[in-house]
């Protein structure tokens, strides 16, 4: 980078001084504790230092087992979730920030409907804020918008993406061709860093991601219990988690967390709401990650709890088989197109995205589920009809509703809960005590 | 016929959903296979004996049965046709083939394929990247469909078909190559309307029943006079453009339009079909190795090459690259049109518009400032050079 | 219900006007209604002191009273307050049980309720961020044409056949409209256009909702002719009718007085 190293830009010393404002609030909070634990992840990944080290950007489809793999020993190649940089600004940092970076991007020409994880990072390389790539790779899941990232990272970032291609069908063929070009993304990733995958390496990433795996699935059973017993907005960080922390000591360990306190705070007794737990409703969409406090209103003024969403649940798919290296592929093919979350439900037909949520509601004993339309994904506003048809034959209620997950200006704060409390006092409500 | 009188009858061809030569096919017991998307190789359709037709928004005026499904936030294309499909408008089809395309052509297929009669549906994968490594996928899904459309019509379609079917419709793609070629000369026999409605018709008509009224019309402009005068000569870009209206509003403002880089327009008829090789390799060869579209990953740098190519062929002094609103794609296009154009001598206008849209008052200001500035460009150019201006 | 009369009041302060319904044991004792003002809370006083005015009952008499509609928080002399959704379908399912689906068409919002019984709301949609469907869409319109809207009913049961209207924005409508006068295309024309395009998107959130017979509808412009006998054609239904007594517009405020009158 051109700038002198211990020069923060002001943009990024907005996410530090959120962060330390944040911890602060939450330290004593022995209900925030998978919050605190969230917030060191973050901090720690923040701090890492990249200087001299290759930088592989992997956009939001992605998961970084191969490039962590690149080299003989840790750390020789650096995997960066590029679009982890708006979301952590939204979580911890300045939504004023993250709206200047949507306006200037705009203001270069970037359509308002792209979403605004995307239009973010491209806004964010244009401003020269993120380190300088060797590669970038891209997988074109879940949406039309991963293409626009792909050539405006090129653009921009004046390096050649690689970009994979998932199909619309679903099957075994599907993984094949899809593990076929992951054979291809490992010739280019080799190429552009100079080292070469460790095959020994990548069996023990994919080793530790199946230790993250098989806690988060112990995890989400203790979240099915009826209180719920951990806080609702854990459950959003679950595609950061996957994203950036797979194959890492730092991602099973937050896994570990996160079971350890709902375990502990169940077999208490304890739950997230402050008072009755009135409402649980699923939440099948994008979270409002520029106000993770609204996840904390809602459970305090309205006794509603999301025992799980879209972003938090992994299925077995998630596990890597680590017998030989074309096992390793073909699984990891698996875990990118039928685990990551948005590319498994928004791949195929509406059935992929109906079954799921009626599946989860299910699982989670729910009462309802949330239909959040973020205004770039033209996957849920192309949905939305034939979600209100299958839930409407079950009976199940839907609140849906147009917001952007970057930015406060498309639906505010209050317009959110003046929908969420009309929505549980209107329809839930009455229904409970019919 | 005259000129004029071939126009008509191709325009009325364009008015609604179904035309008269479509509505005669079916009455002497033909079918018609509906598509959507430039990737689709409506060559297939043709080698079964089914007539290709390419699904578009005509004579919608209305999204009311399309948004009890989809939001607002979907592009007016999208919903203009779903609409239509909804309406029972292509109900005449025996058929429709869609693909991947874009995330909200394939929300609208969930819909067609749930909420219409439509006896043959089905959606095929086409890869996103024209890497070596991917065509054999595409080609796996071409015989796919193949097969689909064999069991599901009985028919048969074998490589003598196919080859036939290639050579059908390259005829059709030089006739149009030929006829489009007219708009290079510097005072074009047609305009930019006329030759977007030929475009146009050649995908939702019998492809004898086209390539006998293009034979007549190539005879009858070489007779007419000629446009006659337009302050500059434009290029449009972009994806779907089904509308010689909204390029009418470009000339009635000054603006000749004499390419159509679009899914209608170029897309169509440009680069045959290899007639050497085996025919369904030479097929997925031209579909999947053309000149991209924005849904293509990586693909911009081939797309301006060739644009810049064609800018230079047909003498152009300007683009404008016109997106439907809330087209992701073809707006990631437009943003790096709009990176290129700050070092690129080239002018360009992004506009965006909505489909089937009544009242273009302001898109009329917006193109006429277009052209104004071309204008005035050109005369700095030539006070630099020491000419007189235009 | 208790033995003893019960006196409760609705109050519902809409976008345009505000409403005020006095109950007494479950019958209509007197209604009001007014323009909204920029001060709700005064226009909250008003319209329910002319209500009471109306009736002859004290205010001290006034034994619970809700408040509802946009501004129904600055109410700050209700017991309680209850969304405009609820008070819709508990007015309208209060006159006519039957009904199982409610069309609000009021200044600033649209919203189509299908409710099971007894007054249960099962779901309900409402109109985008924009005025397209609204009863301020038709006031802008008017405003366009240089008429009133009664004018424009008045002409909208001329001859001639609905003109296409096709874009759903203010903005654009009006240089459609503009477009339309220019073209002398016949004003009854325009207008059934005008009120089509209306029809056309009410209808569009009434599928939404999954309707069911019978349909009611309610607010300021269920009184508009031209826009009912458009949507009864769209919707393929004709609408149950309210009592004679009853103003279309005054089923919020009705609703919540028989909310109110529920309570303790």
């Amino acid at each position: 980078m051109a700038e002198p190293v211990n020069e923060i830009p002001k943009e990024f010393a907005e996410i530090f001084a959120g962060i330390s404002r944040i911890y602060k609030e939450n330290k004593n909070n022995p209900d925030a504790r998978p919050f605190i634990s969230w917030i060191t992840v973050i901090k720690g990944l923040l701090e890492k230092d990249l200087s001299g080290i290759p930088i592989i950007y992997t956009n939001l489809g992605n998961s970084p087992e191969l490039v962590l793999a690149l080299g003989d020993s840790e750390g020789e190649v650096a995997p960066f979730g590029f679009e982890a940089i708006g979301a952590t600004q939204g979580f911890f940092g300045s939504n004023q920030c993250n709206m200047d970076i949507i306006d200037l991007i705009e203001a270069n020409g970037l359509s308002a409907d792209v979403c605004s994880a995307d239009k973010l990072a491209l806004g964010y390389m244009l401003k020269k804020l993120l380190p300088p790539p060797v590669g970038g790779v891209f997988i074109n899941t879940p949406c039309d918008s991963q293409i626009v990232a792909a050539e405006g990272f090129k653009s921009i970032m004046e390096v050649e993406p690689f970009i994979i291609d998932v199909p619309y069908s679903v099957g075994e063929k599907e993984l094949h061709y899809v593990a076929k070009q992951l054979r291809e993304q490992i010739k280019y990733l080799e190429q552009v860093t100079g080292k070469k995958l460790n095959w020994d390496r990548l069996k023990a990433i994919c080793e530790e991601n199946n230790r993250m795996v098989e806690l988060l699935l112990e995890w989400s059973d203790w979240r099915k219990r009826t209180p719920c017993p951990q806080m609702s907005k854990v459950v959003t960080f679950g595609f950061v988690l996957l994203n950036t922390l797979s194959g890492t000591p730092m991602g099973t360990w937050y896994a570990s967390e996160l079971l350890e306190d709902a375990k502990e705070r169940a077999l208490a007794g304890k739950k997230a709401v402050l008072g009755e737990e009135n409402v649980r409703a699923i939440w099948f969409g994008d979270p409002i990650w520029w106000n993770l406090p609204f996840y904390d209103w809602m459970e305090e003024e309205l006794g509603m709890v999301i025992p799980m969403d879209l972003f938090g649940y992994v299925t077995a798919e998630a596990y890597i088989d680590t017998s030989s290296p074309d096992t390793i592929l073909y699984t990891f093919a698996r875990k990118l197109t039928r685990v990551m979350p948005m590319s498994r439900q928004l791949t195929g037909s509406a059935e992929m995205y109906i079954d799921d949520i009626i599946s989860v509601y299910n699982q989670f004993n729910a009462d309802c589920v949330i239909f959040p339309g973020n205004t770039g994904c033209k996957h849920m506003w192309g949905l939305l009809g034939l979600v209100r048809e299958a839930l409407r034959e079950l009976d199940i209620p839907l609140l849906a509703f147009e917001f952007d997950l970057f930015d406060p200006r498309t639906k505010s704060e209050e317009d959110f809960k003046e929908d969420f409390r009309r929505f549980v006092n209107d329809i839930i409500i009455p229904r409970k005590n019919r | 016929m005259n000129k004029n009188d071939i126009i008509n009858v191709f325009q009325q061809v364009l008015e609604n959903p179904s035309n008269s030569f479509i509505e005669q096919w079916i009455s002497d017991g033909g079918k018609v296979m509906g598509y959507y998307c430039s990737l689709i190789p409506p060559e297939i359709f043709t080698a079964a004996g089914i007539t290709p037709y390419r699904i578009r928004a005509a004579g919608s005026d209305s999204t009311d049965l399309a948004d009890v499904y989809v939001s607002s936030q979907l592009c007016t294309f999208v919903r203009h046709m779903l609409n239509l499909a909804l309406g029972g408008q292509f109900d005449f089809l025996s058929g429709i083939v869609a693909m991947n395309g874009c995330d909200q052509a394939r929300r609208a297929y969930d819909i067609w394929e749930k909420k219409t009669d439509i006896p043959f549906k089905t959606i095929i994968s086409v890869p996103r990247t024209p890497a070596n490594y991917n065509i054999e996928w595409f080609k796996e899904e071409l015989k796919k469909l193949i097969k689909a459309i064999e069991n599901h019509f009985s028919v048969k379609i074998t490589p003598q078909s196919l080859a036939e079917a290639i050579k059908f419709h390259n005829t059709t793609r030089r006739k149009l190559a030929q006829f489009n070629d007219l708009r290079k000369e510097p005072d074009p026999p047609i305009n930019g309307y006329e030759a977007s409605i030929v475009n146009i018709a050649a995908q939702i008509m019998p492809l004898k029943d086209f390539n006998d009224l293009i034979d007549k019309l190539l005879q009858a402009v070489g007779k007419e006079k000629r446009t006659g005068r337009y302050r500059t000569r434009l290029i449009v870009s972009g994806g779907e453009m089904d509308e010689p209206e909204f390029v009418k509003i470009i000339e009635d403002q000054g603006g000749l339009v004499v390419y159509e880089d679009t899914c209608f327009g170029a897309r169509y008829y440009e680069e045959p079909v290899s007639e050497e090789e085996d025919p369904l390799n030479s097929i997925a060869n031209r579909y999947f190795y053309r000149i991209p579209c924005a849904r293509m990953g990586n693909s911009f740098d081939r797309r301006y090459e060739n644009l810049e190519k064609i800018y230079r062929e047909f003498k152009a002094e300007g683009i404008i690259s016109q997106i439907l609103v809330h087209c992701i794609l073809n707006s990631g296009f437009s943003f790096q049109l709009k990176r290129k154009a700050k070092t690129s001598e080239i002018s360009t206008l992004l506009l965006d518009r909505e489909c089937r849209m009544k009242g273009y008052g302001q898109m009329k200001t917006r193109v006429q400032a277009f052209i104004e500035s071309i204008e005035s460009k050109a005369r700095k150019e030539d006070k630099y050079n020491g000419r007189t201006s235009k | 219900m208790t033995q003893e009369v019960k006196i409760t009041a609705g109050i519902d302060i809409g976008s345009t006007t505000s409403k005020a319904v006095i109950l007494v044991d479950g019958k209509m004792a007197s209604y009001y209604i007014g323009d909204s003002t920029v001060n709700p809370k005064k226009t909250a006083r008003l319209v329910f002191q002319e209500a009471l005015n109306r009736s002859g009952i004290d205010e001290k008499e006034i034994q619970y009273i809700v408040g509802t509609g946009y501004g129904r928080a600055k109410v700050d002399f209700a017991h309680e307050n209850i969304s405009e959704i609820s008070c819709h379908a508990k007015g309208s399912y209060y006159l006519l049980p039957g009904v199982r689906t409610i069309i609000d068409i009021g200044g600033q919002d649209t919203k189509a309720i299908s409710i099971s019984p007894p007054g249960i709301i099962r779901e309900y949609s409402m109109n985008d961020k924009c005025a397209a469907g609204t009863g301020r869409f038709l006031d802008f319109m008017a405003r366009t044409m240089g008429m009133t809207i009664q004018k424009m009913i008045d002409i909208h049961f001329e001859e001639g056949e609905p003109a296409i209207i096709s874009n759903m924005c203010s903005v654009f409508a009006e240089s459609e409209v503009i477009n339309l006068i220019n073209e002398e295309v016949p004003l009854p024309s325009i207008i059934k256009g005008l009120h089509k395009s209306v029809a056309n998107r009410v209808n569009t959130l009434v599928q939404r909702v999954g309707p069911k017979k019978e349909y009611v509808i309610t607010g300021g412009v269920a009184k508009n002719k031209g826009v009912v006998e458009m949507l009864e054609k769209t919707l393929g239904v004709k609408f149950a009718s309210f009592p004679e007594n009853i103003d279309p517009q005054i089923i919020g405020a009705l609703g919540a007085a028989v909310i109110a009158s529920e309570r303790k």
